[in-house]
Formats: structure tokens, C-alpha cells, sequence
């Protein structure tokens, strides 16, 4: 065959630019960064990795360590969190049940600097609440303040226990309640039913949301930079040995953070494989007990109500100090002089819209990319007949697995020299290298969101349209798109609020004419504006907050799905 | 084993009424069905029988106990549920083990029961199999085991057949009535299969709205409906409605159409009666004016050539071919007839637009008043 005839086959159409793009930007920059952590001082060898597990200077090997302890720690407080409010909201019937239950994702929908931000001015020495206590109970120094590993560990517990709240809530809804009938008709008591029924089967649903915690735990990058102190942690220290210059141990770093974190998705990858059960159709109706009596159901809505204020006080405080002129609060509990000039001045500086520009044009680029590639990838490796399936699903799933500091630094690795992959342009310093890292890291999403679609789509449905005498593309608009519209919009939509929030690998990678929402906070908030700061990081909780309610809306719940 | 007793047992969901008020006895080792159609109250009731949820007013009693309030896993009650409800993350015998875990029976006479019990449900040997590599059948009967297993005093069966397919329900049902009676275990067993029903019931309580409507033994039910419900339940019975005239000492039914059918013929062969039928299902009672319903059933019905006394003439509409049998239904005049002919008989071949005679025995008519 002629390269002509190759280049017209409809399948070479489809997987030159998906093999080009997957290769280029995934596959190339970690080879590199892995093989560029293999040169010491031009040397070949092993000589990054010996300082790194060099036991005389310990403070790599302590990032790592601090790092996997967090991680540890924050999928046990999320859990701890997460599992009880999800079997509460699905056993027990209580006034004001379906609100608590909706409000409970609130985190979610905080950015992540956004979300750090509001702890450190609620909770840290100079924070609200510990010095309102202060002032209220006339003692001598604040009774708390957060700080170092604990303020870290309670910003992901708060941010984190989301996911163990849904993926719990979802397996509960999943499981047939006849399932636990029989234990209690078989003579289980409430607690060995739990045990021996509820919770092995709640246990993929378990190892699902462990892996995402621990992932984003161990990737974490806001709640450390800001808290950490002199605290070490492994994506932290990435950050500032790039910032150093030390590239060598950087991407020495990002090799041994990369390899953590795969490993630790396949291996839980394995587990959760030898753990999925198909539950067969509901034999019963689902029934919340209610809870009866009066000081129960008062103590339940006092409860719910306490959860409300915790939960909804980070958002509060930043809505509050977007209204403080800048400059203002200084030593004062609570900030004194208040006004709109923050927002005024979204009026009349046109270069205070520019971060909102900036973060919406490359959100909506990268996601645009993302669908393009996810969508395509996600159809050859559900529906496809080929080999490499595999290879593909692997492929486009890696960027899951790697921490936006590793995805930056393996673009900076790569993109700091012309390659065929960016046309001969070196990509470092232009507007082009952070939306590409948004698209690597975001394309798992939608790649996610789009297979789960296409796997529940029935092959049969699509031939039934062929039967009826529906063309290609009449089948594909009337059935198939209308069938994975609302799982793959869910998917892209996600996509596209990560995006816009996105912080860690911008840190890396802006450059003034592409600087993004989030470093704006984070300028601003070096100058001290902490209104200025604070208006930003409303602007972009309300936009997210806009996108996921009306995505929400649109594939009624499915988005949900789609993180699972 | 146990008698079950529901005294004036109702249940409202969010004050919609769905079992008003039922009042029956199980008697110990009888095996007992509550058939109606969907939403009528059936499984409410089992599920009440087994502490899954509680009545508004009315009790419930095991022999003399009243258990109206004891938490579903204190009733030693088996239940096979309509989907099984195995436990999919256990292998067979850790599911038909369950119940012996949880009475803390020792290991090796849980093995021991385990072992009997599948070989009593014919799937010996499938012990380490995981539950959901099983076909629906052998799922059907793990879940059989897993109830029987626990000795209980009640066996409780919510539509056990209906996820099977024909062939293999038959079978099923026969080896459930089968299992019951070797064990003796008292049975509750609800359907909506009135077929199911009358081949393994000793008694049915015919359910609707909430209401029992018919309690008997099956061949009363099915040859002496109590009211219109249950004679359409029953099966495919003709049911017209019309008035009663007495003329000159006899009795006869009128339809509007002008049908009649003289009921004052003896009756031959009445059902054998036993001592809990109520006397009024024997014979009609005639004595009261307004609509009266006639109940006969299709094989009672006779095609005829003759045009002898009480012979009606009619044209055949539909023609069923059923093997053994034929079904027809015949338009007499604005009266359609559902009639079941012997397929080797002389009037089985005839076809749609025949003109026909039926014979309308009288003395197998059921005359309701509700």
C-alpha cells in the first residue's frame, strides 16, 4: 500500500493526530524528564536518585515521607467524614434532610487556592474564628490556630471528604435493600448486617475514593504552599528546586513522585478489579427510617444545621473580605472598612478583566481539545475492535496519575526546546505551554466521563436506528449523541471549572500575557489586597459554581457519575 | 413451626391506606397464599409477617406470641425474596451459612446443615461457587437453602418464581411445595400467578385494594367466586351483567341483550363442601332486586348444533387453537361468550363467521351480587 492509500483510510485519519498528540505531549515530555533525571552534571547515571535517598541529608527522602503521611492522614479524615454523613443522609429521614445532603458537596465547588485561602483567614493564628474565641472568652492568646501539617491535613479533609461522600452515597443508592432484608431476616442484628453486608459491599466505592484522595493529597500543592512553613513536601520541594534552577534534582523529583503515584494507582487499580459485583435488579424500595422523637429530630437538625455553618464559612469569608478595601485590615479581629470599590472595578480597569479572559480562553481551548482527543480515545477503546486498545487506554489515563507539578515540569522539559511536536517553536515562555497543561492534565475527565457513556450505550440501539432505515450520521444525531450528550457534557464541563480554577501547574508555567485567575489571587494577595484577592476568587467560585449547577442540570446527576 | 394470626392488621404509607384492616389465621404447616394483583397489599403484608416494617394498628401473633414490634432478625422467619437478595460478594456457602453465623452455630455443624440443605435444593457440591456465576434457577434455589437452613418457623416466599422462566417456574413451584411439605414449616407465599396459586396454595386469600376478597381452599376459589373480582382473577370467566326474574317458580337471569339463562335446574355436583366454606357460596341466594352478575366459567359453556331449550344463537368471532383445547369466543347477540371446547370434540373445528348454538348450563351459573 502507497502512503496515499494509507493516508485515506479513515482509520489512519483518526489515529495519526491522536497518536501525534498523545505522544507529543504525554508520552515524549515524561521520557524526557525521565531521562533528564538520569544526567548529573552531564554525567550519566544514577547520582540524582543517590542524593535523593542519600540518608546523610535527609530533606528529599522527609518530602517524601511528609508527603505520603499527609496523604495517608487525609484519606482517613475524609473517610472519617465522608462515610458517616453518606450512610446518615441515606438511612435517615430528618427535617431538612434533602438540603443538608445537596449542601454537602459545597467544597467542591471551591477552587482549590480559593479554598486554602479562606482557611488561612479563618483558622490560622491570625485568623477569625480562633481570635473571635479570644475575644469573647478574654483569653491571653488565640485557644487554637492552624498551621503546618495540621492546617494541611484539615483543608483536605474538608476539600477531600466529598469524595468519599459521593462515591459512598452512590454505592449505598446502588445496593438493593433486599440485600439487607435477608441479613436481618437470616437474624442479623444492625451492626453485624454492617459489617458483614453493607460494608464489603461499599468496599469498591471505598477503594475508589481512597485512590482519589490519596492521589490529590499526594498531589497537592495549594494547601502546602500555603501552610507548610518549613514543612517539606514532595510537590512543594519540585516546585522550589525549579525555582532554584536545580533542574537536575526537579526532575529527579518529579520521577520519583510520578512512580509513587502510578504505582499506587495500579495497584489499587488491581484491588478494586477483583472487587466489583453486579448487583442484580432492586427487589425493594429503598426506605429512610425516620427519626422520631423530639429531641432526636432536634438534635439531628442542630447537627445538620452546625454542618451548614462549617461547611459554607469558607465561602462566607471570601464573599466578606471581596468587600474590604485593600489595605485596610491590618490587626483588627474582623475587617473594619468595607466597600465595592473591588468590584467597581470590574468596570472601569480593563485590566482587571484580563486574568478572567485569560483563564476563560484557555479553559475553554484546553477543554476543546480535551473533548476532541476523550471523546475520539474514549470510542476506539470502548467500541473498538483493535489491538492497543489497552495501550490507548493506558495511555490517555497516565496524566490521572500525575501531579500537576509533574505535568508542568514535564512540559517545561520538553517545550524548552524546538521540537517536532510544537513545530519546531520553543513553547517556554509563550501563551501556548499552560494551556497544553491543562489539556494533558484535564483529559482524563473527559475521557472518563465519555468511556462510561459509550460503555452503557447498547451497540443494539444504534442498529436498531440502521434497521429503521436511519443514515450514519441521522443514527448518530437522533440516538447515540442524545444517549452520551449529558455523560460527556458532564465530563467536559468538569473539565472546564478544573480549568478555570487550575493553580498548581499555572504556578509553573504562566507568563504575564496568559496569567490566569488563580495567580491573580495569589499576586494580590502578596501585596496584601486582600479584597482585590478576595473579589477575584468570588468571581471564580460564582462562575464555577454557574457552570457545575447548570451542568448539573442538564445531565441530572450524571456529573457525579462521571468522577467515579 | 408456627400459626400465624393477623388481627385487623393495616399499614398506611404517608396516610394512603394499603392493607385496610385483614384478619386471618395460617394454620401450623399449611402452606398458605396471598395472591392479588400489583398494589394490593400482598407483600405489605408478608412484609409485615417478617418486621421489615411495622402495621399502623392491628397485630401480628406467632402461635400465642404477639410479635407485632419484634425487630425483624428476633422471628427465626425464612424469606426468599423476588430477587433472591443473595449476598454478592459471598460464595454459596457463605450464603446459605449466613443465617447459622448468626445464630453462632459451631463450624462444623454449620457444614453440616449447609451441606444438607443444598442437597435438599439439589445443588450439592456447588458450595465454593461464587453467587453471581449462577444461573437464575440455582440462585433461586440458594436462596430456598439460605431460608431453610435456619430451621425457621415460618417460611416466607415474595413471588420466588417470577424472575424464572416458564418451564423451569413449574418445576420450582413443585420442588418449593415439595421442600415444605417434607419439612412441615408453616409457608406464606405471595403471587399474583393465580395458575401458581391454586397448584400449590392449601388456602389463598384473594387480595385487592388493601382488601382480602375471597379466602379458601383453591378449588372453592376457583369453582365458587365469592364477588366480580374474583371470578375475573380467577381466570378467563364470562361475566354479564343483568337482572334476576322469577317466572311461573323458576328463576331465570336476563341480560340486557335478552340472553337468559334459566338457573332453576338442579344443581349437579356442587363442590365438595367443607366445614370453613361459607354456606352462601353453595347455592345463590335469588331474594333481592338490582343488578346481579353471572360468573360461568368457559368450560361449562358448550357448543352445540341443536337448538334445543337453553341453547342461544351466536356467531364465532375468535378461534384459539390451544393443543388440547380450543378456545373460542362467540358473539350471541351483543353477548360475547367465552367458550372452551375438547379439541377432539365434534364442534372444535368450527371457524370465525360460523353461525353457531351455545348451551349455557344453568346449573353451573354463579350469580354474584358484588
Amino acid at each position: 500500500m502507497n502512503l496515499y492509500a494509507l493516508l485515506r483510510q479513515p482509520r489512519t485519519l483518526v489515529f495519526v493526530p491522536l497518536g501525534f498528540i498523545l505522544l507529543g505531549y504525554i508520552v515524549y515530555p515524561a521520557a524526557l524528564v525521565l531521562w533528564e533525571s538520569l544526567f548529573r552534571e552531564g554525567q550519566f547515571g544514577f547520582g540524582n536518585y543517590g542524593e535523593f535517598f542519600d540518608p546523610d541529608s535527609p530533606s528529599y527522602m522527609e518530602g517524601l515521607f511528609n508527603s505520603v503521611m499527609v496523604s495517608v492522614g487525609s484519606v482517613l479524615l475524609s473517610a472519617l467524614i465522608g462515610v458517616p454523613l453518606a450512610l446518615i443522609f441515606t438511612h435517615y429521614e430528618f427535617p431538612g434532610r434533602s438540603v443538608f445532603s445537596a449542601l454537602a458537596i459545597l467544597p467542591i465547588v471551591l477552587p482549590p487556592l480559593v479554598g486554602v485561602l479562606a482557611f488561612l483567614f479563618l483558622y490560622s493564628e491570625s485568623g477569625m474564628v480562633p481570635r473571635l474565641i479570644q475575644a469573647a472568652l478574654g483569653l491571653e492568646r488565640p485557644p487554637f490556630s492552624l498551621n503546618g501539617v495540621w492546617a494541611v491535613l484539615l483543608v483536605h479533609g474538608y476539600t477531600m471528604y466529598v469524595f468519599f461522600y459521593l462515591f459512598t452515597s452512590a454505592a449505598l443508592r446502588g445496593i438493593d435493600p433486599a440485600v439487607m432484608e435477608a441479613a436481618r431476616n437470616l437474624g442479623a442484628s444492625s451492626w453485624f448486617s454492617f459489617r458483614t453486608v453493607t460494608l464489603p459491599l461499599l468496599t469498591p466505592a471505598m477503594v475508589g475514593a481512597t485512590l482519589l484522595v490519596f492521589m490529590t493529597s499526594m498531589n497537592s500543592f495549594s494547601a502546602p504552599f500555603i501552610f507548610a512553613g518549613g514543612f517539606r513536601f514532595l510537590s512543594l520541594n519540585i516546585y522550589t528546586s525549579k525555582l532554584n534552577g536545580d533542574m537536575a534534582m526537579a526532575v529527579t523529583q518529579t520521577v520519583v513522585l510520578s512512580a509513587f503515584s502510578i504505582a499506587f494507582l495500579f495497584w489499587m487499580r488491581r484491588y478494586e478489579g477483583r472487587r466489583q459485583y453486579a448487583m442484580s435488579t432492586k427487589g425493594t424500595a429503598n426506605v429512610r427510617r425516620e427519626i422520631r422523637g423530639r429531641w432526636a429530630r432536634l438534635l439531628a437538625g442542630a447537627a445538620g444545621i452546625a454542618m451548614v455553618v462549617v461547611l459554607l464559612l469558607p465561602h462566607l469569608t471570601i464573599l466578606l473580605l471581596s468587600f474590604v478595601q485593600d489595605g485596610t485590615w491590618t490587626h483588627q479581629i474582623l475587617p473594619q472598612v468595607y466597600t465595592s470599590d473591588n468590584y467597581g472595578r470590574l468596570f472601569q480597569d480593563p485590566t482587571f478583566w484580563e486574568p478572567i479572559r485569560n483563564s476563560l480562553n484557555m479553559a475553554v481551548v484546553s477543554t476543546a481539545a480535551d473533548v476532541a482527543i476523550g471523546v475520539t480515545a474514549a470510542y476506539l477503546v470502548v467500541k473498538g475492535t483493535f489491538r492497543g486498545r489497552k495501550l490507548l487506554d493506558a495511555l490517555v489515563m497516565v496524566p490521572w496519575a500525575l501531579p500537576g507539578t509533574v505535568v508542568a515540569i514535564n512540559l517545561i522539559v520538553a517545550f524548552s526546546q524546538g521540537t517536532p511536536f510544537s513545530f519546531g517553536q520553543v513553547l517556554v515562555g509563550s501563551f501556548w505551554l499552560l494551556p497544553i497543561a491543562y489539556f494533558v492534565r484535564h483529559l482524563p475527565i473527559v475521557f472518563r466521563a465519555s468511556s462510561a457513556a459509550f460503555r452503557q450505550l447498547d451497540d443494539s440501539l444504534e442498529e436498531a436506528a440502521r434497521n429503521l432505515g436511519a443514515g450514519w450520521f441521522y443514527a448518530f444525531r437522533r440516538v447515540t449523541l442524545p444517549l452520551i450528550g449529558p455523560g460527556v457534557l458532564a465530563g467536559t464541563l468538569l473539565a472546564f471549572v478544573t480549568a478555570l480554577g487550575e493553580f498548581v501547574a499555572s504556578i509553573l508555567l504562566y507568563v504575564y500575557d496568559n496569567r490566569p485567575i488563580a495567580m491573580e489571587i495569589l499576586s494580590h494577595l502578596r501585596q496584601f489586597n486582600i479584597g482585590s484577592a478576595a473579589a477575584y476568587a468570588v468571581l471564580l467560585l460564582l462562575l464555577v459554581s454557574v457552570v457545575l449547577l447548570g451542568s448539573n442540570y442538564l445531565s441530572r446527576g450524571s456529573a457525579q457519575r462521571s468522577l467515579s | 413451626m408456627a400459626q400465624v394470626t393477623l388481627n385487623r392488621l393495616t399499614k398506611h404509607f404517608d396516610d394512603t391506606p394499603v392493607v385496610k384492616g385483614i384478619s386471618l389465621t395460617v394454620a401450623d404447616g399449611e402452606f398458605f397464599s396471598l395472591l392479588g394483583p400489583s398494589g394490593c397489599g400482598k407483600t405489605t403484608i408478608l412484609r409485615m409477617i417478617a418486621g421489615f416494617i411495622f402495621p399502623t394498628s392491628g397485630t401480628v401473633l406467632f402461635d400465642d406470641q404477639d410479635v407485632t414490634h419484634v425487630p425483624a432478625n428476633r422471628r427465626n422467619t425464612g424469606m426468599v425474596f423476588q430477587n433472591y437478595a443473595l449476598f454478592p460478594h459471598m460464595t454459596v456457602f457463605e450464603n446459605v451459612a449466613f443465617g447459622l453465623r448468626t445464630r453462632k452455630v459451631a463450624a462444623t455443624e454449620t457444614r453440616d446443615r449447609v451441606a444438607r440443605a443444598l442437597d435438599l435444593v439439589g445443588l450439592a457440591g456447588l458450595e465454593q461457587r461464587p453467587v453471581p456465576q449462577l444461573s437464575g434457577g440455582q440462585q433461586q434455589r440458594v436462596a430456598l437453602a439460605r431460608a431453610v437452613v435456619i430451621e425457621p418457623d415460618l417460611l416466607l416466599l415474595d413471588e420466588p418464581l417470577s424472575n424464572l422462566d416458564a418451564k423451569l417456574r413449574e418445576e420450582t413451584r413443585d420442588q418449593i411445595r415439595e421442600l415444605q411439605t417434607k419439612l412441615g414449616i408453616t409457608a406464606i407465599y405471595v403471587t399474583h400467578d393465580q395458575e401458581e396459586a391454586l397448584a400449590v396454595s392449601d388456602r389463598i386469600a384473594v387480595m385487592e385494594e388493601g382488601v382480602c376478597r375471597q379466602l379458601d381452599r383453591p378449588d372453592a376459589i376457583y369453582r365458587r367466586p365469592a364477588n366480580r373480582f374474583v371470578a375475573a382473577f380467577m381466570g378467563n370467566m364470562n361475566l354479564w351483567e343483568g337482572v334476576l326474574e322469577t317466572d311461573g317458580g323458576r328463576t331465570v337471569f336476563r341480560h340486557a341483550s335478552g340472553l337468559a339463562v334459566d338457573l332453576s335446574a338442579p344443581r349437579s355436583s356442587p363442590a365438595p363442601t367443607d366445614d370453613d366454606a361459607p354456606a352462601e357460596d353453595v347455592a345463590p341466594s335469588f331474594d333481592s332486586d338490582g343488578p346481579v352478575y353471572l360468573a360461568l366459567h368457559p368450560q361449562a359453556a358448550r357448543l352445540t348444533e341443536d337448538e334445543a331449550e337453553g341453547t342461544v344463537g351466536g356467531v364465532v368471532t375468535t378461534r384459539r387453537f390451544k393443543g388440547a383445547t380450543v378456545e373460542f369466543t362467540v358473539d350471541a347477540g351483543g353477548v360475547a361468550i367465552q367458550i372452551v371446547e375438547n379439541a377432539e370434540g365434534p364442534m372444535a373445528a368450527r371457524q370465525p363467521g360460523d353461525a353457531v348454538r351455545v348451551r349455557i348450563p344453568g346449573d353451573q351459573a354463579i350469580i354474584l351480587r358484588d
